[in-house]
């Protein structure tokens, strides 16, 4: 458990540049959307197992409570993503380690980008709603 | 606080259990990276799916069997979304586990309950996916 209270503590001391940021960022995106992963299984398979269930599922994901969760789990999921695409290149092409600051740098504009459209859509949707 | 010496005989030794955990760790490496790029599309496309272009307010048990589950491609699409997600999914959560949790009883009781989670979860979502009908019943 030590560990876990060195990254907590370093995530402010340790100046580990925009690479720490994403690794930390990388982290903590992967699990909030396997928590919700976990649940959006869990509430899907009532379509089979307990259609009732599954009605009152949705109807408690209309929630403004769950919106928010909502706009989490896209960020989380883009970021997630754009920045496992880097990890993955750099992985493949050694090479590219040369270039990470300006690639994290360009994953975070990357998913900048893909998020501003999906956040307004999501945000329509709740007050055309 | 000692250290014990490390000599040049603890990189070199192989045992068969050595090499099964190396082999193991170096498949779930690669997995790692291939099931991400291929989640990429799939999970971007899903989330399009049901977060933009549908919005929560419309989807009921009705949408889901009437405009995706009654075709088998999409039933197709979310078991293979399923699968690499469950296990790229719970497998990170591994790394995490193993990165923070040294107490090897408790590691083994998380690596335990993860592995649990992952099972429960596939076979639920799995079952869900090939039992559920495919028009609306009545």
């Amino acid at each position: 458990m030590s560990t876990l209270v060195t990254t907590v503590r370093d995530l402010f001391r340790y100046r580990g540049a925009v690479g720490q940021l994403a690794w930390i960022g990388h982290r903590l995106a992967g699990l909030g959307t396997l928590l919700f992963f976990t649940l959006h299984v869990v509430d899907t398979s009532w379509v089979y197992f307990w259609p009732e269930g599954y009605e009152h599922a949705i109807a408690l994901y209309r929630h403004p409570v769950f919106f928010v969760g909502e706009l989490l789990l896209v960020a989380a999921v883009i970021y997630h993503g754009v920045n496992g695409l880097r990890v993955a290149l750099m992985d493949w092409q050694p090479r590219l380690w040369h270039y990470e600051q300006q690639m994290t740098l360009g994953v975070f504009a990357l998913t900048a980008l893909l998020y501003l459209p999906a956040a307004f859509i999501m945000i329509r949707h709740l007050v055309t709603a | 606080m000692t250290v014990p010496k490390t000599t040049a005989h603890d990189f070199t030794r192989r045992t068969t259990a050595a090499r099964a955990t190396n082999r193991s760790a170096t498949f779930w490496w690669r997995f790692m990276r291939w099931s991400g790029v291929l989640l990429i599309p799939l999970a971007f496309i899903h989330l399009a799916i049901v977060h933009l272009i549908t919005s929560v307010a419309e989807i009921n048990y009705q949408w889901v069997i009437e405009t995706r589950w009654s075709l088998l491609g999409w039933r197709l699409y979310d078991a293979f979304l399923l699968w690499f997600a469950g296990l790229h999914g719970y497998r990170g959560a591994l790394y995490v586990v193993n990165d923070y949790v040294h107490n090897p009883r408790l590691n083994r009781a998380l690596t335990i309950i993860l592995a649990v989670l992952l099972i429960a979860i596939l076979a639920l979502g799995s079952i869900a996916l090939i039992g559920a009908p495919f028009e609306l019943p009545g």
